[in-house]
Parts: structure tokens; sequence; C-alpha cells
């Protein structure tokens, strides 16, 4: 409060009176009783005018100026304060932290800047000021929250993770938040390690055609990836994984990949750009399937609750096996989204894709594009479901000698699953259906998959 | 005040100020005239303390209703009333009959603004009237429990300024007494 009176002070806000021509020492006790009574009374604005007053009929009075000072201070201390709270309604967060800022040392008015400068992204300016914040116990939940926040935007996981689990076990009103950023935060780090386990159910594991006998199976699938961002969210990232799905019986299905992944992204808030290249191998039954090249860049801008997100990818693809070869070439896929933010980080998402794989063959080269939508709802902090639903119409731009008619495929799939973080391990339940109806009946399918898997993040650093 | 008021205007403008009370006595008219009530209240404080008798706390009751503190001034009038009870006249009553309106002491008020008639001037006779035909309804029929209650229960949360729960269990007594059970009226009369 002290370094608050000096510096309102000192900045003129609230200088000194101008001494009386005469003094009157008795005139000023009863300005100074005044005042007193109407501090008393809640009525500071009042009691300002009678230490004011006080002060200028007796200069030498000291009991009277620090009453002024005092009573000056937490005047406009609110003034300031509910200046600053209106332009950061309107959305003027420059304008708040110039109103912010004539309060140096003031628990509050560090707590409001601090969360506007998060907003504009300067956490280095804000981290001192959560600081202060913390000092004061009114404001500290919110100081640790947004602390929290932004050593989660820093990727400093096990720091953001301690700071909401603080927030959380205080239970106040945002406790709940913190719970679900909590368990985000366990799960993101500078270097992140994962290990995932998911047995499953496939109904159709060769997408055999409806009208054939199926070709039903379980079987488990595996994970392990590696994520590292050196310098946090915003700048280079590297990530490997590699995934084996070993089926029961039809093993010469068992499919298995290994990704390692190299880009940059620009920002660290919600609003991003990013770009990324990737080399992918691909086996199935023990034999390679494919080896990809992906070149990935997309932007995301955040406005208020919506998002709207677009990403261009390119994959330079060549398959491996006699059968699939003719599918070989470059796939470029252009994937626009809005989504809309709700509470908890629930969301919907709308979305339209279009892709042009393009083979040395018209009969394997195609067309794909349609609409997906996507719904994911927290029921609790670490407690949440989704559902996807997309149709995809994919056309080959000509047929085959046999089947002179190029192939059309309706597609529809729609997925489903259901989350519960239980500290560092996610247990999921998921289900999908996907069918497909061609104008071809060998690619007339239907599939229906089922899993029960669970996952281990842990955050190194 | 109707009186006294332009009194002390004109006599801030025309005449040197006595010195002491007389003078925070002037200056304290003069800025609530000008509409600045809080400085108006803070002058007319002064006044009272550097001059026991009393004729500046009515005036600063009246800054009160002017600054929106109803009870504040409720209590402010008692006092003035209970100090110098011969400056009491109707634009005062006036005044005091708003601050017991603001504060939903409608019987206070109705009975202040019952006494207010032509010597108050028109402008304040008839804005007497107007707000006397806004409390009218207010206090036809039977008061409901539910009211009485709640003016105990102010009197209850108000007994740091004895004063004010005065106010508030007068209010209530006298609304449990226009009931035919006369709810509560008792309880009223032991305290």
């Amino acid at each position: 409060m002290i370094l608050v009176l000096l510096a309102v002070a000192a900045g003129g806000v609230c200088d000194l009176p101008e001494p009386a021509p005469t003094p009157d020492a008795a005139s000023a006790r009863a300005y100074l009783e005044v005042g007193d009574a109407e501090l008393a009374a809640d009525s500071a604005a009042t009691a300002l005018v009678a230490y004011r007053e006080a002060v200028r009929l007796d200069p030498a009075n000291q009991r009277a100026r620090s009453a002024y000072l005092s009573a000056c201070v937490g005047h406009h201390r609110d003034a300031l304060l509910a200046d600053g709270w209106r332009l950061m309604d309107a959305g003027d967060c420059r304008g708040a932290i110039d109103a912010f800022r004539q309060l140096p040392g003031d628990p509050a008015a560090a707590l409001y800047e601090a969360i506007c400068r998060y907003q504009e992204g300067d956490d280095d300016e804000a981290r001192p000021l959560l600081r202060t914040a913390l000092a004061a116990p009114a404001y500290a939940d919110r100081a640790r929250y947004f602390l929290g926040l932004i050593e989660l935007r820093d990727r400093s996981g096990n720091d953001a993770a301690e700071l909401f689990g603080e927030v959380a076990a205080a239970g106040g009103p945002l406790a709940e938040r913190a719970e679900v950023l909590r368990s985000a935060a366990l799960r993101s780090g500078r270097a992140v390690v994962g290990v995932s386990l998911e047995p499953g159910y496939d109904s159709n594991v060769n997408f055999t055609p409806d009208n054939l006998p199926g070709s039903d199976d379980f079987g488990v699938g595996g994970e392990l990836w590696l994520s590292l961002r050196p310098l946090g969210l915003s700048g280079p990232y590297l990530r490997a994984n590699a995934y084996y799905r070993r089926m029961r019986q039809a093993t010469d299905n068992d499919l298995g990949f290994a990704t390692a992944q190299a880009g940059y992204r620009l920002g660290r808030g919600e609003t991003y750009a990013f770009g990324d290249y990737a080399y992918e191998a691909t086996t199935l039954g023990g034999s390679p399937l494919l080896y990809a090249h992906r070149l990935r860049a997309g932007a995301r801008w955040q406005i208020r609750r919506f998002a709207f997100s677009l990403v261009y990818a390119l994959r330079i693809g060549t398959y491996q096996t006699a059968d699939t070869s003719a599918f070989s070439g470059n796939a470029h896929f252009l994937t626009p989204e809005v989504s809309y933010r709700l509470p908890l980080g629930s969301s919907v998402a709308l979305g339209y894709s279009v892709s042009r794989d393009q083979t040395t063959f018209v009969d394997t080269s195609s067309w794909e594009h349609g609409p997906r939508a996507a719904v994911r709802w927290a029921f609790r902090p670490t407690l949440r479901s989704g559902i996807e639903g997309g149709l995809f119409f994919r056309s080959y731009d000509a047929g085959i000698q046999q089947a002179p008619g190029a192939r059309f495929d309706a597609i529809r799939s729609l997925s489903a699953y259901l989350e519960q973080d239980i500290d560092r391990v996610t247990v999921g339940l998921a289900a999908g259906v996907r069918n497909s109806v061609s104008n071809q009946a060998a690619h007339t399918y239907t599939r229906v998959t089922a899993t029960l898997g669970a996952t281990y993040t842990l955050s190194l650093f | 005040m109707l009186r006294r008021l332009p009194v002390l205007l004109l006599s801030a403008l025309t005449l040197a100020a006595n010195s002491g009370a007389d003078e925070h006595l002037f200056a304290g008219a003069r800025h609530f005239r000008e509409g600045r009530f809080a400085e108006a209240l803070v002058e007319f404080r002064v006044a009272d303390k550097l001059n026991a008798g009393g004729e500046a706390a009515w005036y600063s009751a009246a800054s009160l209703v002017r600054l929106n503190r109803p009870e504040d001034a409720i209590v402010a009038f008692t006092e003035a009333e209970r100090r110098a009870p011969a400056m009491r006249d109707e634009l005062f009553d006036y005044y005091r009959a708003v601050a017991c309106h603001e504060a939903r002491l409608y019987l206070c008020a109705d009975r202040l603004l019952a006494g207010i008639g032509d010597r108050a001037g028109p402008r304040i006779r008839d804005e007497a009237l107007q707000l006397r035909r806004r409390i009218e309804p207010v206090l036809r029929g039977e008061p409901a429990k539910t009211a009485i209650d709640w003016y105990y229960q102010r009197a209850q949360q108000s007994s740091a300024r004895p004063l004010l729960a005065a106010a508030y269990l007068a209010e209530g007594r006298a609304l449990a007494e226009r009931r035919a059970d006369r709810y509560r009226a008792s309880e009223a009369s032991a305290r």
C-alpha cells in the first residue's frame, strides 16, 4: 500500500493542495474529524473533500496529510480499477494496461494488467505482475491460475499442473476449470513421452464387400511416442511415434507405422501458424506398404469463442506392394474448419475437406470432398466424450478395363469416444462405423470398430 | 430551510462572511446551491463542530438526502431535532420525508408529508403531494406480515445505529398496529 501511495502521489494524481493564505489549525482539526467520520460511514468521496481542506488549512499537520493521501489513493484506485475493467470489457487491453499501470504495486491492478498481458501474448511481462498479485490472498487463486496458463503455454507442463492443482484444491470459482487444465498440463511439456495400449474389435479387417462373408477379428494396438518442444509452444518441435496393431487371426492385416516429424509453430496463443515435415513408414502384415513424405502448413485464428483454421497437407507416397503401387503419387489435402468453444473445453466444430490424390494413372487418381462435424463435450473436468461424423464423396478420374465406369464412392463415417483422465493415465472407450457405398460392388463395405484403451503420458520437463 | 436557505445563500453572496461557524455555514449553503453536496456536507459538519447550536445539523441532514444516503439522513435529522428542535420547518420535513421514503419508511414519510402545506412554497408543496400520492398505494390495505418482518429485521441489522434501528422498529410497530391481528405489535413494544 505504501508503494501505491507514493507512486500515485508522485504521479500527480494526489498532489497536496495549495496551502491556504492563512493557516487555521482549529478548523483543520474539525475537517479532519469530519473526514474520519465520513470514512467510518464508508463515504470515501466526502472524506476526501474534508481531508483535502484539512491539509489546505494546516499543511504541517502530518495526520491530515497522511489521511488525505490515503483517502485520495483509495478513491483513485477504485476509479482507475473501474476504468481498467471497463476498457477490458470493451476489448481495449492496451488502454486497460495504461489504467492499471497507474497503480504500481497494487495487487488487483497487477493481476488485471497481467491478464491483459497474457491475452496479448506478453508472458514475460505478465509473470512478475502475477507474482505481485500472489502476495494478496484475495487475488492469489486467480494469479496462480494465470501463471498456470502461462506455464502451460510455455509447455512447462509439470509447473502448470502444480499451479492448477493448487487452484483446484482451493475450491474457488476457478477450481473446476483448473482441474480441466491440470489434466491437460499433466499431458504437456517441452519433452513428453506417452505409451498406449488398445485392445479392440474390428468387424471388417480387410474391407470385405457387404455381400460377402465378413472378416471380423480382435486385435491389440500399442503406441509409443515422444514429443519435444525445446523453446515452448512457439518454436521448433520434433515428434516421433511408432504404432503396431496385432490381429488375433488375420495377421496378414497387422498394421504398423512409424513417423518422425519436425516442424515450427509461430504463436503461443490460440492464434498461430505452423509448418512441418514428416516421414512415415507403414507396414501391413509385417511387410512394407507405404513410405511417405508429409508436408503440412496451416494457421488458426481465434476470435473470442470462435476459431477458424485452415490446413494444407501434401503426402508424397510410394506404395511398396504390387497391388498398391499404382496408388503411389502426390495427395493434396485442404481442410478449413470453424469451431466454437464452450466451457470446460467443450467445443463444436464444422469443417469441409477437399483432397486430390494425383497418381500416375487415371483409375487411381481421385478427388475427395465432404463435410464433417465434431462435438466434444466435457461432463466433468476429467471426463469427456466426443462424437464426430462425416460424409465424403470420392470420385476417380476414370474406370478400369473390367469396369469402365469411373469409380465413385460415398463414404459415411461416425465415431464416438468416452475418456476419463486419472492423473497421468487416460482410459478411453471408442467406437466407430464406416460405410462406403460405391458404384463398384467390390468397394461397398461396412466396418465397425470398438476399442478400450489406456494411455500413460509423462512430461519429462 | 425554505425560509432560511435562501437567506443563507443571499448572505453568502452579499455579506462578508463571519468568522467561525457562520463562515462554514455560508460556504456549505453556496456548495449546496451549486449542487456540490459532498462539499456542502463537509462544510455544514465543520460548522456544526465549531458551533454546538445544532442549526448546521439540519443542513447536514438535507445534504445527506441529496447525496442519496437516506439512512444516514434519518439519523442526522433525528439528531438535529433533538439538538435544535426550533429549527425544524416544512422544507426540512420534506427532505426528511424523502429520506424516509428512500429507506422504505413509508408511514414516516407519509406523516411528514401530511404536514407540509402552503408555507413550504408552491414547488415543494406540489412535490410533497406527488410523493404522497406515490406512497398512498403502498399503505393501502392491511400490511403484509412479511413487510413487518422485514422492518424488524432491518431494526436488528441496524442495532449498531440505535436511532436508525428505532426508526425501523417504529415503522414496523406502526404497520403491525394497522393489522387486525396486531401481528408482532407487542413484540415491538417490549423492545
